[in-house]
Protein backbone atom coordinates (compact mmCIF):
# COMPACT_ATOMS: atom_id res chain seq x y z
CA UNK A 1 0.00 0.00 0.00
CA UNK A 2 1.18 3.29 -1.21
CA UNK A 3 1.04 5.47 1.78
CA UNK A 4 1.86 8.93 -0.04
CA UNK A 5 -1.89 8.08 -1.67
CA UNK A 6 -3.78 7.61 1.50
CA UNK A 7 -4.60 11.22 1.63
CA UNK A 8 -6.06 12.24 -1.54
CA UNK A 9 -9.68 10.99 -0.94
CA UNK A 10 -9.83 12.90 2.45
CA UNK A 11 -8.39 16.09 0.74
CA UNK A 12 -10.47 16.21 -2.32
CA UNK A 13 -13.36 15.87 0.15
CA UNK A 14 -12.09 18.32 2.19
CA UNK A 15 -12.13 20.06 -1.05
CA UNK A 16 -15.41 19.57 -2.48
CA UNK A 17 -16.91 20.80 0.73
CA UNK A 18 -14.96 24.17 0.80
CA UNK A 19 -15.49 24.90 -2.64
CA UNK A 20 -19.47 23.76 -1.86
CA UNK A 21 -19.85 26.52 0.99
CA UNK A 22 -17.98 29.02 -0.85
CA UNK A 23 -20.37 28.93 -4.13
CA UNK A 24 -23.46 28.73 -1.43
CA UNK A 25 -21.55 31.73 0.30
CA UNK A 26 -21.32 33.29 -3.07
CA UNK A 27 -25.25 32.52 -4.35
CA UNK A 28 -26.63 33.86 -0.67
CA UNK A 29 -24.36 37.48 -1.29
CA UNK A 30 -26.00 37.31 -4.68
CA UNK A 31 -29.43 36.27 -4.62
CA UNK A 32 -30.24 37.57 -1.16
CA UNK A 33 -32.39 40.59 -0.83
CA UNK A 34 -31.05 44.40 -0.79
CA UNK A 35 -33.11 45.80 1.93
CA UNK A 36 -32.94 49.73 3.04
CA UNK A 37 -34.05 50.65 6.24
CA UNK A 38 -37.23 52.77 6.44
CA UNK A 39 -37.71 54.91 9.72
CA UNK A 40 -39.96 53.54 12.53
CA UNK A 41 -42.68 55.91 14.55
CA UNK A 42 -43.01 59.12 12.74
CA UNK A 43 -39.24 59.53 12.00
CA UNK A 44 -39.55 60.27 8.42
CA UNK A 45 -37.73 63.20 7.73
CA UNK A 46 -39.22 66.55 5.58
CA UNK A 47 -37.37 66.95 2.01
CA UNK A 48 -34.56 70.14 2.38
CA UNK A 49 -36.12 73.31 1.57
CA UNK A 50 -39.91 71.93 2.02
CA UNK A 51 -40.75 73.97 5.30
CA UNK A 52 -39.16 77.08 3.64
CA UNK A 53 -41.56 76.79 0.60
CA UNK A 54 -44.74 79.14 2.03
CA UNK A 55 -46.99 77.17 0.10
CA UNK A 56 -46.94 74.38 -2.45
CA UNK A 57 -50.53 73.99 -3.84
CA UNK A 58 -49.90 70.31 -4.94
CA UNK A 59 -48.96 69.60 -1.33
CA UNK A 60 -51.61 71.21 0.74
CA UNK A 61 -54.19 69.70 -2.25
CA UNK A 62 -52.69 66.23 -1.21
CA UNK A 63 -53.34 67.07 2.38
CA UNK A 64 -56.53 67.82 2.10
CA UNK A 65 -58.05 65.03 -0.17
CA UNK A 66 -56.16 63.11 2.69
CA UNK A 67 -57.81 64.76 5.67
CA UNK A 68 -60.94 63.74 3.42
CA UNK A 69 -60.29 59.89 2.77
CA UNK A 70 -59.63 60.00 7.06
CA UNK A 71 -63.14 61.12 7.75
CA UNK A 72 -64.67 58.75 4.86
CA UNK A 73 -62.87 55.78 6.80
CA UNK A 74 -63.33 57.03 10.32
CA UNK A 75 -66.98 57.14 8.98
CA UNK A 76 -67.04 53.12 8.13
CA UNK A 77 -65.04 51.68 11.46
CA UNK A 78 -67.69 50.95 14.21
CA UNK A 79 -69.43 53.49 16.24
CA UNK A 80 -69.24 53.42 20.38
CA UNK A 81 -67.97 49.65 21.55
CA UNK A 82 -67.28 46.72 20.28
CA UNK A 83 -65.53 43.40 21.20
CA UNK A 84 -62.86 41.71 20.08
CA UNK A 85 -61.89 38.38 20.83
CA UNK A 86 -58.49 36.49 19.92
CA UNK A 87 -58.86 32.46 19.77
CA UNK A 88 -55.06 31.92 18.93
CA UNK A 89 -53.82 33.72 22.40
CA UNK A 90 -57.63 33.78 24.23
CA UNK A 91 -57.95 37.58 24.80
CA UNK A 92 -60.73 39.53 24.93
CA UNK A 93 -60.68 43.59 24.39
CA UNK A 94 -64.05 45.82 24.72
CA UNK A 95 -63.03 48.48 22.78
CA UNK A 96 -64.55 52.15 21.98
CA UNK A 97 -63.09 53.84 18.89
CA UNK A 98 -59.81 54.01 19.59
CA UNK A 99 -59.83 53.38 23.23
CA UNK A 100 -59.30 50.01 25.06
CA UNK A 101 -61.81 49.56 27.99
CA UNK A 102 -60.91 45.81 28.89
CA UNK A 103 -58.15 43.40 28.31
CA UNK A 104 -59.33 40.18 29.52
CA UNK A 105 -58.34 36.10 29.38
CA UNK A 106 -60.69 34.53 28.60
CA UNK A 107 -60.60 30.40 27.05
CA UNK A 108 -62.09 29.59 23.14
CA UNK A 109 -62.58 26.76 21.64
CA UNK A 110 -60.64 23.37 21.97
CA UNK A 111 -60.54 21.94 18.41
CA UNK A 112 -61.60 18.95 19.41
CA UNK A 113 -63.51 16.82 17.55
CA UNK A 114 -66.27 14.18 18.39
CA UNK A 115 -67.66 11.70 16.50
CA UNK A 116 -71.13 9.86 17.33
CA UNK A 117 -70.61 6.08 17.08
CA UNK A 118 -74.09 4.51 16.38
CA UNK A 119 -77.18 6.65 15.85
CA UNK A 120 -76.98 9.55 13.51
CA UNK A 121 -73.41 9.14 13.49
CA UNK A 122 -72.93 12.84 13.79
CA UNK A 123 -69.64 14.91 13.99
CA UNK A 124 -68.77 17.76 15.78
CA UNK A 125 -65.57 20.45 15.48
CA UNK A 126 -65.94 22.22 18.65
CA UNK A 127 -64.00 25.59 17.26
CA UNK A 128 -65.11 29.28 18.02
CA UNK A 129 -65.79 30.58 14.71
CA UNK A 130 -63.96 33.52 13.10
CA UNK A 131 -65.45 36.26 11.55
CA UNK A 132 -67.84 39.19 12.45
CA UNK A 133 -71.20 38.97 14.97
CA UNK A 134 -72.77 40.75 16.61
CA UNK A 135 -74.16 40.37 20.55
CA UNK A 136 -78.13 39.35 19.64
CA UNK A 137 -79.58 39.08 23.24
CA UNK A 138 -78.20 39.42 26.55
CA UNK A 139 -79.19 37.14 29.40
CA UNK A 140 -78.95 38.03 33.29
CA UNK A 141 -78.83 34.22 35.57
CA UNK A 142 -79.03 31.82 32.40
CA UNK A 143 -79.76 28.33 32.34
CA UNK A 144 -78.12 26.18 29.75
CA UNK A 145 -79.95 23.93 27.76
CA UNK A 146 -77.55 21.10 26.77
CA UNK A 147 -77.19 19.84 23.87
CA UNK A 148 -76.72 16.30 22.92
CA UNK A 149 -73.10 16.66 22.43
CA UNK A 150 -72.55 17.49 26.02
CA UNK A 151 -74.01 14.09 26.79
CA UNK A 152 -71.98 12.07 24.30
CA UNK A 153 -68.69 13.28 24.93
CA UNK A 154 -69.75 11.94 28.56
CA UNK A 155 -70.51 8.34 27.18
CA UNK A 156 -74.22 9.06 28.28
CA UNK A 157 -77.13 8.73 25.94
CA UNK A 158 -78.81 12.20 25.09
CA UNK A 159 -81.87 12.20 27.36
CA UNK A 160 -85.67 12.73 25.47
CA UNK A 161 -86.99 15.43 27.88
CA UNK A 162 -85.89 19.05 27.63
CA UNK A 163 -86.35 18.88 31.47
CA UNK A 164 -83.01 16.43 31.91
CA UNK A 165 -80.60 18.51 29.93
CA UNK A 166 -81.35 21.51 31.62
CA UNK A 167 -78.34 22.49 34.04
CA UNK A 168 -78.04 26.46 35.99
CA UNK A 169 -75.31 28.27 36.86
CA UNK A 170 -72.50 26.64 34.50
CA UNK A 171 -72.69 29.24 32.36
CA UNK A 172 -72.17 31.86 34.87
CA UNK A 173 -74.07 35.72 35.40
CA UNK A 174 -74.46 36.43 32.00
CA UNK A 175 -74.72 35.00 28.82
CA UNK A 176 -74.23 37.08 25.31
CA UNK A 177 -76.18 35.40 22.31
CA UNK A 178 -73.70 35.44 19.56
CA UNK A 179 -76.06 33.05 17.31
CA UNK A 180 -75.50 29.36 16.53
CA UNK A 181 -75.57 28.16 19.75
CA UNK A 182 -72.40 30.44 20.82
CA UNK A 183 -71.98 32.64 23.28
CA UNK A 184 -69.64 35.04 25.57
CA UNK A 185 -70.84 33.62 28.97
CA UNK A 186 -69.17 33.26 32.45
CA UNK A 187 -67.30 29.83 33.75
CA UNK A 188 -67.35 27.49 37.19
CA UNK A 189 -63.81 26.66 35.78
CA UNK A 190 -62.00 30.30 36.22
CA UNK A 191 -58.28 28.62 36.81
CA UNK A 192 -58.72 27.02 33.33
CA UNK A 193 -58.92 30.59 31.58
CA UNK A 194 -56.40 31.06 28.68
CA UNK A 195 -56.87 27.45 27.46
CA UNK A 196 -58.37 26.43 25.01
CA UNK A 197 -60.74 24.49 26.45
CA UNK A 198 -64.66 25.12 24.85
CA UNK A 199 -66.93 23.60 22.55
CA UNK A 200 -67.12 26.76 20.66
CA UNK A 201 -68.07 29.33 23.28
CA UNK A 202 -65.84 31.99 24.75
CA UNK A 203 -65.67 31.50 28.35
CA UNK A 204 -64.77 34.30 30.34
CA UNK A 205 -64.06 34.65 34.30
CA UNK A 206 -66.77 36.43 36.39
CA UNK A 207 -65.54 40.03 37.35
CA UNK A 208 -64.42 40.61 32.72
CA UNK A 209 -68.09 39.18 32.78
CA UNK A 210 -69.62 41.95 34.70
CA UNK A 211 -67.66 44.54 32.38
CA UNK A 212 -68.61 43.22 29.30
CA UNK A 213 -72.22 42.08 30.23
CA UNK A 214 -72.50 46.29 31.38
CA UNK A 215 -70.26 47.37 27.82
CA UNK A 216 -72.41 44.95 25.35
CA UNK A 217 -76.00 45.88 23.92
CA UNK A 218 -78.27 43.70 21.70
CA UNK A 219 -76.54 44.95 18.28
CA UNK A 220 -73.01 45.43 19.25
CA UNK A 221 -70.41 43.85 17.08
CA UNK A 222 -68.28 40.88 18.31
CA UNK A 223 -64.87 40.32 16.44
CA UNK A 224 -63.46 37.02 16.32
CA UNK A 225 -60.34 35.92 14.65
CA UNK B 1 2.32 20.54 -2.98
CA UNK B 2 0.27 18.07 -3.81
CA UNK B 3 -0.92 19.79 -7.42
CA UNK B 4 -4.34 19.25 -6.53
CA UNK B 5 -4.28 21.40 -3.66
CA UNK B 6 -2.34 23.97 -6.03
CA UNK B 7 -5.01 23.70 -7.79
CA UNK B 8 -8.17 24.35 -5.30
CA UNK B 9 -6.57 26.97 -3.17
CA UNK B 10 -6.44 29.56 -5.75
CA UNK B 11 -9.99 28.79 -6.43
CA UNK B 12 -10.96 28.83 -2.82
CA UNK B 13 -9.28 32.14 -2.27
CA UNK B 14 -11.42 34.01 -4.74
CA UNK B 15 -14.43 32.66 -4.00
CA UNK B 16 -13.86 33.92 -0.64
CA UNK B 17 -12.77 37.58 -2.07
CA UNK B 18 -15.86 36.94 -3.89
CA UNK B 19 -18.20 36.58 -1.10
CA UNK B 20 -16.55 39.57 1.15
CA UNK B 21 -16.27 42.29 -2.06
CA UNK B 22 -19.73 41.25 -2.16
CA UNK B 23 -20.56 41.84 1.26
CA UNK B 24 -19.00 44.55 1.21
CA UNK B 25 -20.04 46.34 -1.49
CA UNK B 26 -23.63 45.12 0.23
CA UNK B 27 -22.88 47.03 3.00
CA UNK B 28 -21.16 50.18 1.21
CA UNK B 29 -24.19 50.85 -0.90
CA UNK B 30 -27.07 49.02 0.35
CA UNK B 31 -28.21 51.87 2.34
CA UNK B 32 -27.66 55.90 3.06
CA UNK B 33 -30.87 56.73 1.13
CA UNK B 34 -31.90 60.38 1.33
CA UNK B 35 -34.66 60.84 3.43
CA UNK B 36 -38.28 60.78 2.16
CA UNK B 37 -39.58 64.12 1.58
CA UNK B 38 -43.53 64.40 2.60
CA UNK B 39 -45.04 64.81 -0.76
CA UNK B 40 -43.90 61.62 -1.26
CA UNK B 41 -45.17 60.25 2.06
CA UNK B 42 -48.34 61.82 1.43
CA UNK B 43 -48.69 60.56 -1.92
CA UNK B 44 -48.12 56.38 -0.29
CA UNK B 45 -50.63 57.58 2.50
CA UNK B 46 -53.46 58.47 0.16
CA UNK B 47 -53.13 55.14 -2.16
CA UNK B 48 -53.45 53.24 1.54
CA UNK B 49 -56.17 54.95 2.22
CA UNK B 50 -57.86 54.22 -0.82
CA UNK B 51 -57.53 50.75 -0.48
CA UNK B 52 -58.52 50.51 2.93
CA UNK B 53 -62.08 52.40 1.87
CA UNK B 54 -62.52 49.55 -0.63
CA UNK B 55 -61.01 46.69 2.11
CA UNK B 56 -63.39 48.77 4.75
CA UNK B 57 -66.62 47.19 3.24
CA UNK B 58 -65.48 44.05 2.35
CA UNK B 59 -65.97 41.38 5.73
CA UNK B 60 -62.05 40.24 5.48
CA UNK B 61 -58.96 40.44 7.68
CA UNK B 62 -56.21 42.48 6.91
CA UNK B 63 -52.62 43.31 8.24
CA UNK B 64 -51.51 47.30 7.40
CA UNK B 65 -48.22 48.51 7.86
CA UNK B 66 -48.16 51.68 8.95
CA UNK B 67 -44.43 52.95 9.29
CA UNK B 68 -45.33 56.52 10.92
CA UNK B 69 -47.39 55.04 13.53
CA UNK B 70 -44.85 51.75 14.20
CA UNK B 71 -47.64 49.31 14.28
CA UNK B 72 -48.54 46.64 11.91
CA UNK B 73 -52.47 46.45 12.57
CA UNK B 74 -54.64 43.58 12.29
CA UNK B 75 -58.32 44.73 10.80
CA UNK B 76 -61.51 43.54 9.66
CA UNK B 77 -63.35 46.00 7.40
CA UNK B 78 -62.59 48.92 9.21
CA UNK B 79 -62.50 47.54 12.92
CA UNK B 80 -59.11 47.78 14.44
CA UNK B 81 -59.00 44.95 16.02
CA UNK B 82 -55.16 44.73 17.63
CA UNK B 83 -52.05 46.85 16.93
CA UNK B 84 -48.70 45.33 17.14
CA UNK B 85 -46.12 48.09 17.95
CA UNK B 86 -42.78 47.52 15.40
CA UNK B 87 -39.61 48.53 16.66
CA UNK B 88 -37.54 48.07 13.12
CA UNK B 89 -38.67 48.03 10.02
CA UNK B 90 -36.71 47.25 6.18
CA UNK B 91 -37.76 46.44 2.52
CA UNK B 92 -36.07 45.84 -0.08
CA UNK B 93 -35.85 43.58 -3.11
CA UNK B 94 -34.39 40.14 -4.20
CA UNK B 95 -31.37 40.51 -6.00
CA UNK B 96 -30.41 38.91 -9.40
CA UNK B 97 -27.29 37.71 -11.12
CA UNK B 98 -26.09 40.52 -12.44
CA UNK B 99 -26.67 43.21 -10.56
CA UNK B 100 -30.15 44.19 -11.77
CA UNK B 101 -32.50 44.88 -9.62
CA UNK B 102 -36.73 44.34 -9.92
CA UNK B 103 -37.71 47.26 -7.41
CA UNK B 104 -39.76 49.11 -10.44
CA UNK B 105 -43.46 47.95 -10.02
CA UNK B 106 -46.14 49.67 -7.74
CA UNK B 107 -45.85 46.44 -5.47
CA UNK B 108 -45.51 48.51 -2.09
CA UNK B 109 -48.86 50.37 -2.32
CA UNK B 110 -50.88 46.94 -3.44
CA UNK B 111 -53.33 44.70 -1.56
CA UNK B 112 -51.66 41.22 -1.09
CA UNK B 113 -53.47 38.29 -0.64
CA UNK B 114 -53.13 34.24 -0.41
CA UNK B 115 -50.37 34.02 2.66
CA UNK B 116 -48.61 31.29 3.91
CA UNK B 117 -47.39 31.34 7.12
CA UNK B 118 -43.38 29.97 6.92
CA UNK B 119 -43.31 27.63 9.01
CA UNK B 120 -46.72 26.71 9.38
CA UNK B 121 -48.78 26.79 12.77
CA UNK B 122 -49.53 23.56 13.91
CA UNK B 123 -52.37 22.89 16.47
CA UNK B 124 -53.09 19.53 16.89
CA UNK B 125 -56.87 18.33 17.46
CA UNK B 126 -58.12 15.24 19.70
CA UNK B 127 -60.51 13.37 18.40
CA UNK B 128 -63.35 11.37 20.79
CA UNK B 129 -65.40 8.69 19.51
CA UNK B 130 -68.60 8.64 22.09
CA UNK B 131 -68.69 5.03 22.62
CA UNK B 132 -65.01 4.80 23.69
CA UNK B 133 -65.88 7.81 26.22
CA UNK B 134 -65.66 7.17 30.17
CA UNK B 135 -68.70 8.25 32.44
CA UNK B 136 -67.35 11.38 34.49
CA UNK B 137 -65.72 11.42 37.31
CA UNK B 138 -68.01 12.42 39.89
CA UNK B 139 -65.12 13.97 42.15
CA UNK B 140 -64.45 16.45 39.78
CA UNK B 141 -60.70 15.88 39.54
CA UNK B 142 -59.00 17.15 36.32
CA UNK B 143 -56.41 14.80 35.13
CA UNK B 144 -55.26 16.61 32.47
CA UNK B 145 -54.78 20.40 32.08
CA UNK B 146 -54.74 21.57 27.99
CA UNK B 147 -51.62 23.52 27.63
CA UNK B 148 -51.35 27.31 27.07
CA UNK B 149 -51.53 29.34 23.74
CA UNK B 150 -47.65 29.46 24.20
CA UNK B 151 -47.04 26.24 25.11
CA UNK B 152 -49.44 24.48 22.12
CA UNK B 153 -47.45 27.06 19.52
CA UNK B 154 -44.16 28.11 20.99
CA UNK B 155 -42.78 31.80 19.20
CA UNK B 156 -40.68 30.82 16.06
CA UNK B 157 -37.41 33.24 16.22
CA UNK B 158 -38.68 34.22 12.48
CA UNK B 159 -41.39 33.45 10.39
CA UNK B 160 -42.45 34.76 7.01
CA UNK B 161 -45.80 35.14 5.63
CA UNK B 162 -45.69 34.52 1.74
CA UNK B 163 -48.33 36.17 -0.11
CA UNK B 164 -49.35 35.39 -3.75
CA UNK B 165 -47.78 37.36 -5.89
CA UNK B 166 -43.91 36.95 -4.37
CA UNK B 167 -44.19 39.34 -1.24
CA UNK B 168 -42.87 37.84 2.13
CA UNK B 169 -43.79 39.69 5.25
CA UNK B 170 -40.41 38.30 7.31
CA UNK B 171 -41.19 39.47 11.79
CA UNK B 172 -38.60 38.54 13.80
CA UNK B 173 -39.06 38.43 17.30
CA UNK B 174 -36.95 40.17 19.47
CA UNK B 175 -35.93 38.85 23.13
CA UNK B 176 -37.35 39.93 25.89
CA UNK B 177 -37.16 38.65 29.21
CA UNK B 178 -40.64 37.08 29.58
CA UNK B 179 -40.48 35.52 25.86
CA UNK B 180 -39.36 32.38 25.12
CA UNK B 181 -38.01 32.01 21.69
CA UNK B 182 -37.01 28.69 20.09
CA UNK B 183 -33.92 29.09 17.32
CA UNK B 184 -31.72 26.37 17.47
CA UNK B 185 -28.59 26.12 15.40
CA UNK B 186 -30.70 23.74 13.09
CA UNK B 187 -33.63 26.24 13.00
CA UNK B 188 -30.89 29.35 11.78
CA UNK B 189 -29.41 27.08 8.98
CA UNK B 190 -32.64 26.26 7.71
CA UNK B 191 -33.70 29.71 7.47
CA UNK B 192 -31.12 30.47 5.83
CA UNK B 193 -31.26 27.91 3.27
CA UNK B 194 -35.02 28.42 3.17
CA UNK B 195 -34.30 32.09 1.31
CA UNK B 196 -32.74 30.73 -1.61
CA UNK B 197 -35.14 27.78 -2.23
CA UNK B 198 -37.59 28.33 -5.17
CA UNK B 199 -40.72 27.85 -2.81
CA UNK B 200 -39.79 30.80 -1.21
CA UNK B 201 -38.50 32.76 -4.15
CA UNK B 202 -39.97 35.71 -3.54
CA UNK B 203 -39.62 38.76 -4.96
CA UNK B 204 -40.39 41.42 -2.63
CA UNK B 205 -39.46 41.50 1.36
CA UNK B 206 -40.60 43.16 4.30
CA UNK B 207 -38.72 42.98 7.49
CA UNK B 208 -40.37 44.01 10.74
CA UNK B 209 -38.64 43.43 14.44
CA UNK B 210 -40.93 42.94 16.92
CA UNK B 211 -40.80 42.15 20.83
CA UNK B 212 -41.32 38.58 20.86
CA UNK B 213 -44.54 38.40 22.93
CA UNK B 214 -46.03 40.73 20.01
CA UNK B 215 -44.61 38.65 17.46
CA UNK B 216 -45.74 34.71 19.45
CA UNK B 217 -49.16 36.73 19.81
CA UNK B 218 -49.13 37.61 15.56
CA UNK B 219 -47.85 34.43 14.82
CA UNK B 220 -50.32 31.98 16.79
CA UNK B 221 -53.52 34.16 15.49
CA UNK B 222 -53.47 35.33 12.01
CA UNK B 223 -56.22 34.62 9.98
CA UNK B 224 -55.88 31.89 7.51
CA UNK B 225 -56.85 34.21 4.78
CA UNK B 226 -55.55 37.67 5.90
CA UNK B 227 -54.70 40.29 3.29
CA UNK B 228 -51.60 43.14 3.80
CA UNK B 229 -51.27 46.31 3.02
CA UNK B 230 -48.17 49.08 3.87
CA UNK B 231 -47.46 52.86 3.66
CA UNK B 232 -44.21 52.55 1.91
CA UNK B 233 -43.07 55.64 0.02
CA UNK B 234 -41.09 54.71 -3.30
CA UNK B 235 -37.46 56.49 -3.69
Amino acid sequence: VNTQERPLPLRSAIVAAVLLFGCSAVLMVIMGFSMEAVPVGGAVAEAPGVEAVTVDPALEQLRKDLRALDKKLAAQAPRGRYIVIDRGNNRLWVRNGSKQELEATVSTGSGTILRESGGKERTWTFDTPPGRFKVLSERRNPVWVKPDWAFLEEGQQPPKRTSERVEVGSLGEWALDLGDGYMIHGTLYERLLGRSITHGCVRVGRDDLRVVAEAARPGTPVFIY
Amino acid sequence: LNPESRIARPAVLALVVVAVLGGAVTLLFGGGEPPLDEMRLLEARAVAQDHRLALAKEPRFYLFLEPEAGTLSLYHGAALLRAFPVQDLEVGHRRVVGGATVDGEDWRSRVWDGPRVEPPVHRERQVIVSDSVEPPDLAGSVDWIPPTPEEAVPTPKRFVIHFHGGLGLEVTAERSDSATVHAGPWARMSHAAARVLPRNWDRYRIRVAMDAVEAGALYRSLPDSVGFLAVLPGR
